[in-house]
């Protein structure tokens, strides 16, 4: 072999082991970084020239039921610093030029930087421009993101419906927090390439997605009426005093919420967003309970509305207790228990229906449960179970104490009076869209139960229209022009937490009703929390409940339909056995209820008086009345000159008058022992004397006693008001309820 | 005895030629298209960016729209204007 060849043949040799060895060394390298190293190293150039970016979904619009934007999410710019840096960095006076340009005071400024976090929020919620002029100024450690911001264009307007969505987007109150998964909608994550400069290139096949808009909620409310509500209650809440009032205005046939105001009275201008009055607290309802006593009485049978009950005179003593009336009435039928709001009356039908039966029929309306409208927080009320009712308790449940509601539960429950007795659900929201505009949730009407039969229910409507419009009527400035309404008034005492009794002279006025009588198309309810003594319902709630309902009718276009304002009981619908109903007329035995006579010519001559065998009642006065009235001074005050000698013959005492009209004075006064001569009064004309109510009822106490008021004297109050100039009782032990 | 082999022709430079063409101008079809795809993102990436500064105006605008449209501010500008709500009795529903 040739020596040169050999020579060539060992380098190529070396060399071909050298390059093997290299490649090994290589192929090992590379199995180090593919199988150890790997997944870092990719993470790492992945890091390298990839960028995430999170697009916040914006969070979908909240508007009333005509499109009226209640709530839309704006882009905002949120400035933030990394406090530790910005502070090594920067000179105060550059810290300030940056505090002014954030519209901060240079010491909150400083503040926020000297928190102990490498991360603070400057600014929040900025402008654009805003925030774009503190971006300028070139600091490193200060940047910024866009965030989505939640603005309310109409200020406060039905702000506990719509409630509060947080500085993060996320629902706190209200429908923001009911709703908040589908007006949230879903934010993506975005992955894209970028250039050296960190620049976008958005060919990658990361995959491009546009955040999920939040669904748009339309809502049942009508800003409208929302808006008349707010400032008819408004007004309101100023002129009495009121530390906060309510209003709810529902479709009753439908169960959709038109309005839901609550005002604040100690700052009507800061509604409060995290609070709902109206959904979430309680109140004694008073004599609104009266209306829902009466139909649960008609559907159990236990009282028709030809049946009087004697309403003492205006005070009973019973079960150690003693119930007043505001004013004095003798025999009533439901209608003028109702429109008299004869607490005695209820009582005694709240009697003779009993607890179970009661608290079955409160319940059929949604007392003590909570209604399940689309509000978060919704309160359940107060009711408590039967079995725990006294005797007295039962009673004093009949006009409206001891037992609590909400505003929704009393709204909806009159609802069902006015749409033939159907509680129907509440609800806000009546649907809610995408943002294509495809409908992803709808609500419909939704009946709940039926508390009582249509029959029934017409009735309640007939007998509740003479509240509003009969001459003795307690809720008359509750009338709207041209439009028949039938309602109920209520004034309750207000309860002491810390005694668990009642205030003396701290009340909640309300009135809820519907119209037009004969088509409803609105339920509402006003309700004035701790209004002082004298502010009685019908004074102060009615005016307000008219003032909303016209300006509704308005907005609805509702023409008027003149109808019968007054209570009839020849058109009263049939109702079967009506007087001769074993159960009712069983209950009444029992509780001795109807076996009193009048105490005046009228009621004791009423046909249509019946006892418990649906006769004439007798002339025998209770039992328990005449010994407790035994022996002493009868009240006259109040009452008419033929009305004075009525109770003076049954009570066999003589009388002496001077004067024309209606008794003012007496000598000696009401509850001190009958002496030997006659006892004097004084007699005295007024001004505003209305039509005297029908047969049956007690003569008297005709005028517009809702706007009594006074203070106790004794064991009795009187007072006198601008009008009329009637004294009247108010209950000595007994809270008096109207 | 040496076996001569019959000479043969040189092997053509033509094809190895075609090859390294057709591979240097796909390549640069390749770089062109890549460029190119480069470009429409960065052109799709600033219609993005203004789609989204349009977005944003819309909001601006919708929620200016409605705080102009706002009950208050309407209640408090009619006035100026001798608006008022109507009376009862100002305005009559046609049955």
């Amino acid at each position: 072999m040739n020596p040169s060849f050999k020579k060539r043949r060992l380098r190529i040799g070396a060399l071909t082991l050298t390059l093997a060895g290299f490649f090994v060394l290589a192929a090992m390298r590379l199995a180090v970084l593919v199988l150890f190293d790997g997944s870092r190293l990719s993470s790492l150039a992945r890091e390298e020239h990839t960028a995430s970016l999170r697009l916040a979904a914006v969070r979908g619009p909240i508007e009333d039921r005509n499109g009226q934007a209640l709530a839309l999410s704006a882009e905002t710019r949120s400035i933030f610093a990394r406090a530790p840096k910005l502070l090594d960095s920067s000179t105060a006076s550059e810290r300030v030029r940056l505090a002014r340009a954030l519209a901060m005071s240079p010491a909150e400024l400083e503040a926020k930087l000297r928190k102990p976090a490498p991360f603070v929020w400057l600014a929040r919620h900025l402008a654009l421009d805003r925030a774009r002029a503190a971006e300028d100024l070139g600091f490193e450690s200060v940047g910024g993101v866009n965030e989505y911001a939640r603005f309310y264009p109409e200020s406060n307007l039905a702000a506990a419906v719509v409630g509060l969505a947080g500085t993060d987007g996320q629902g706190l109150s209200g429908v923001e927090l009911q709703y908040d998964r589908i007006v949230r909608g879903a934010p993506v994550e975005l992955q894209f390439y970028h250039d050296a400069l960190g620049h976008p290139i958005l060919d990658s096949p990361l995959g491009l997605k546009n955040a999920q808009p939040g669904a748009r909620l339309e809502l049942t409310i009508d800003s409208s009426i929302q808006s008349a509500a707010e400032n008819y209650l408004t007004d309101q809440v100023q002129k009495s005093g009121a530390r906060r009032g309510a209003a709810v205005v529902l479709d009753p046939f439908t169960g959709e919420v038109l309005a839901l105001a609550n005002i604040d009275g100690a700052n009507s201008k800061n509604h409060d967003r995290l609070h709902d009055t109206a959904t979430q607290d309680a109140f004694e309802p008073g004599s609104t309970m009266k209306g829902i006593l009466g139909a649960i009485a008609l559907q159990d049978r236990v009282i028709t509305p030809k049946r009087q009950l004697f309403c003492e005179n205006g005070e009973w003593h019973f079960a150690g207790r003693t119930i007043h009336d505001d004013s004095r009435h003798g025999w009533l039928d439901l209608g003028g228990i109702i429109e008299v709001s004869s607490n005695i009356g209820a009582a005694k039908i709240a009697l003779a229906l009993g607890a179970d039966r009661f608290s079955n029929g409160l319940n059929a309306f949604g007392l003590g449960r909570r209604t399940g409208i689309d509000l978060p927080g919704e309160g359940a009320g107060l009711l408590r179970p039967p079995s725990k009712w006294r005797e007295i308790e039962l009673a004093d449940h009949g006009f409206g104490q001891g037992v609590a509601v909400t505003p929704i539960q009393l709204a909806t429950a009159y609802a069902a009076i006015a749409n033939g007795g159907v509680v129907m659900r509440p609800y806000v929201v009546k649907a809610a869209y995408d943002s294509d505009g495809d409908e992803i949730l709808h609500h419909s009407p939704q009946a709940l139960r039926r508390a009582v039969t249509p029959e029934v229910a017409h009735q309640m409507n007939l007998l509740l229209r003479n509240v509003v419009n009969g001459p003795d009527g307690t809720g008359r400035l509750a009338q709207v022009a041209d439009f028949t309404v039938a309602g109920k008034t209520g004034t309750a005492q207000m309860v002491n937490p810390a005694t668990g009794g009642y205030f003396q002279s701290r009340l909640v006025a309300s009135f809820v009703g519907f119209l037009p009588a004969d088509d409803p198309r609105l339920v509402i309810l006003v309700v004035l929390y701790d209004v002082a003594h004298g502010h009685f319902g019908g004074l102060y709630a009615a005016p307000v409940f008219s003032e909303i309902a016209s300006a509704a009718l308005q907005r609805l276009e509702v023409a008027p339909v003149k109808t019968s304002l007054g209570y009839d009981t020849a058109s009263l619908l049939p109702f079967s056995g009506e007087t001769n109903s074993p159960p009712g007329i069983a209950a009444l035995r029992e509780a001795s209820l109807d076996r009193e006579a009048s105490l005046d010519d009228d009621a004791s001559s009423s046909a249509a008086t019946l006892n418990d065998s649906g006769e004439p009642a007798g002339a025998d006065i209770a039992p328990a009345y005449k010994a407790a009235t035994a022996g002493l001074v009868p009240e006259f005050r109040g009452e008419s000159l033929r009305g004075a000698f009525a109770i003076a013959r049954a009570h066999g005492v003589e009388i002496e008058t001077s004067g024309d009209g209606y008794v003012i004075t007496q000598n000696p006064s009401a509850g001190t022992s009958i002496g030997s001569g006659a006892i004097q009064l004084t007699l005295a004309e007024t001004s505003s004397v209305l039509p005297k109510r029908t047969a049956g009822r007690h003569p008297t106490r005709s005028g517009v006693s809702s706007r009594h008021s006074g203070a106790r004297s004794g064991s009795h109050t009187v007072a006198f008001v601008a009008h009329g100039k009637r004294p009247v009782h108010t209950g000595a032990h007994a809270r008096s309820v109207r | 005895m040496t076996r001569r082999t019959p000479p043969s022709a040189p092997p053509s430079k033509i094809i190895p030629a075609l090859l390294a063409v057709a591979i240097v101008a796909t390549g640069f079809a390749i770089l062109m298209v890549r460029l190119e795809v480069t470009q429409e993102g960065y052109r799709l990436s600033s219609l993005r960016l203004e789609i989204r500064n349009l977005e944003t105006q819309n909001q601006r605008l919708k929620l200016e729209t409605a705080r102009l449209e706002s009950h208050q501010r309407l209640r408090s500008l009619a006035p100026k204007y001798g608006l008022a709500a109507p009376a009862p009795g100002h305005v009559v529903m046609v049955p």
